[in-house]
């Protein structure tokens, strides 16, 4: 299937800081049929639409909208891009690129669920996406699209932006408001979920950057439109970021449905002539996926029979040179490290596992220790109160069932591989 | 989290002035959802987050000591001792190792002494050349995925961020940088 641009329409077209570039490619054209059709005709457009969310999560975002957009009092619109998913960059190219957009859709919202009070919580180390997010929102409130009077709606919106400080943690939603209030970035327990309670104890509207940027899609083409691309039931376009042992590692648009083989090969294969080891699918929370699953649809329903996730649309490529174990190594590394330590199923989780996984990497692994991952897999997985602690083993065990054998007997021996990947540089 | 805490010194004139400038820009009244935009100001200022500094803050905002040090730990870019030169993070996350980040590490090793921290874990030998001997100009940790991955390996040195990163790529934008943080 071919790259599409729908979500990249504009990046690296349109100059990022300019306004007027961005109305003159079809910017802003979105919020003026929403203030003309009102709130009840983009909820149910929305919904037809079939968008799911992009942060990972792939919750019904019309189902998300009309919950805010009919609970009681005070409402807020919070856009998460908090992109800290290992082999993650699709938010920072949007925000970067086509900025506007996300203030746009953010309006959009504001105006669907009567909220006033917008913020996008943007990555600590995102500096440019946080300025040239400001500098939209400056224009956008200058040109009068934002602020007191929306677009000559009558309807008040402000966007405030909010930078992170480095914690992983902070992209789960509730960690997120925590951060925004002051509060160590610690998630709460749900329910109440943020569609009642979120951000200061308000209804809650929290959508991720790139689910937001899909919304003026659904607004200027319709449900229909925007289901002309994708699958039934994996609506739209998706953008993946393909990283690693690739030729041409980037930033690729693709309809839903598009096979992970289809996929590597616009990023022209797997570089140097070399043959396909695994994928790393969604990101550390994600899952290794082997070169049999080259013809897998990449959909939300494709991808989960095999356990498999498009998760935050990382695709990290390893080739048959690369040392599976160093890499599963740094995942196991990566939980423990950004575990929040709240609550024991993952803080001490994450430990063991990186314990047993440091063995098995070393090639000094005891015979229960794939039993032992499987067990404190399943324990983080059902008791940790939020993502991260869910998705922690996810990887772990998808490459220990990918190589059952011990890693020494493979070619995935941490210490055997350890100079490889800087070799080929 | 540090493990040795900042000497419990009082705020220096200088400390004070960082806090009460970045107070000074939030208005009136601080409410304690300005904490985390006033510890950016105030890094941004000093460099780093003195424990007086921190008192202060606490003081200033009425908050209880101890919730201020909590939120200022919890966070990964913010410094809790001085910084020993200009920063230099290090992306060794999955996608940079797959493109070199290994051997980039032990060669910044070679250069300026072993990091302040490892996020991924030790790298090989640290064979410590030039580093060891002189005062580090240099002041570098390995750190989580940067989402530059396209461009891996990746790093930030003093503020720029840098594709494609080698030593010596590395070592000219610290040229360029100066020694300052």
């Amino acid at each position: 299937m071919p790259e599409v641009r729908r979500l990249l329409a504009r990046a690296g077209v349109a100059d990022p800081e300019s306004l007027e570039a961005y109305r003159s490619l079809g910017g802003y054209a979105a919020l003026a049929r929403v203030a003309e059709r009102g709130p009840a005709w983009v909820l149910s457009e929305l919904e037809a639409s079939g968008l799911l969310g992009r942060g990972g999560a792939a919750f019904p975002a019309g189902r998300k909208w009309r919950a805010v957009a009919e609970a009681a009092g005070r409402r807020r619109v919070v856009c998460n891009a908090d992109e800290s998913e290992p082999g993650t960059f699709k938010d920072r190219v949007l925000m970067e690129q086509d900025p506007f957009a996300v203030v746009e859709a953010m309006t959009i919202a504001g105006l669907t669920v009567a909220a006033e009070d917008g913020l996008v919580y943007v990555r600590g180390e995102y500096r440019l996406a946080a300025a040239r997010l400001r500098r939209a929102i400056d224009q956008a409130e200058r040109a009068g699209l934002l602020g007191a009077d929306v677009a000559g709606t009558g309807r008040a919106f402000w966007i405030r932006v909010v930078r992170g400080a480095g914690a992983y943690i902070c992209g789960e939603e509730t960690a997120l408001f925590n951060s925004v209030e002051g509060r160590r970035g610690e998630p709460r327990n749900k329910p109440p979920f943020p569609t009642q309670a979120g951000l200061f104890g308000d209804p809650t509207l929290v959508n991720n950057v790139e689910t937001l940027c899909n919304v003026p899609i659904v607004v200027l083409e319709g449900a229909s439109g925007f289901r002309r691309y994708g699958t039934d039931r994996s609506t739209g376009t998706k953008l993946f970021c393909v990283s690693g042992h690739v030729e041409r590692p980037g930033l690729y648009e693709v309809p839903f449905g598009t096979t992970l083989g289809e996929l590597l090969a616009l990023a022209g294969g797997v570089w140097r002539g070399r043959r396909l080891q695994a994928v790393l699918c969604g990101g550390a929370a994600g899952t290794f996926l082997g070169p049999d699953r080259l013809d897998l649809p990449l959909t939300f329903e494709g991808l989960q029979p095999v356990g498999g996730t498009v998760g935050s649309g990382a695709v990290i490529v390893l080739d048959e040179t690369a040392s599976l174990w160093d890499i599963v190594l740094r995942v196991a590394r990566f939980f423990q490290e950004e575990s929040c330590g709240q609550c024991v199923p993952c803080r001490v989780g994450t430990q063991r596992q990186l314990e047993i996984v440091t063995r098995l990497a070393s090639g000094r692994a005891r015979p229960e220790d794939p039993q032992l991952l499987a067990d404190i897999g399943a324990a983080m997985t059902d008791a940790s109160i939020c993502g991260l602690g869910q998705t922690a083993a996810g990887a772990v065990l998808s490459a220990l069932a990918l190589r059952p054998g011990a890693p020494s007997s493979s070619n995935g021996g941490a210490s055997a591989a350890h100079g490889r990947p800087g070799e080929v540089v | 989290m540090p493990i040795e805490p900042n000497p419990p010194a009082p705020a220096s004139e200088r400390e004070r002035e960082a806090v009460d400038r970045a107070l000074a820009r939030v208005g009136a009244e601080p409410r304690r959802s300005d904490l985390l935009p006033l510890l950016h100001a105030v890094q941004d200022d000093l460099g780093w987050l003195p424990r007086g500094a921190l008192h202060h803050l606490a003081d200033r905002m009425n908050l209880p000591f101890p919730d201020v040090w909590g939120v200022a730990t919890f966070y990964a870019l913010f410094r809790l001792d001085p910084p020993r030169g200009t920063i230099l993070h290090v992306c060794d996350d999955v996608s940079c190792r797959l493109r070199g980040a290994d051997v980039l590490v032990r060669d910044l090793q070679a250069r300026y002494g072993p990091p302040r921290r490892f996020a991924g874990g030790a790298h090989g030998d640290a064979r410590n050349g030039r580093g060891a001997a002189a005062p580090p100009a240099v002041d570098w940790e390995t750190v989580p995925c940067l989402g530059r991955c396209e461009e891996a390996p990746v790093a930030v040195a003093g503020g720029r961020e840098l594709g494609h990163a080698t030593a010596g790529v590395i070592a000219a934008a610290l040229g360029q940088a100066g020694g300052d943080a």
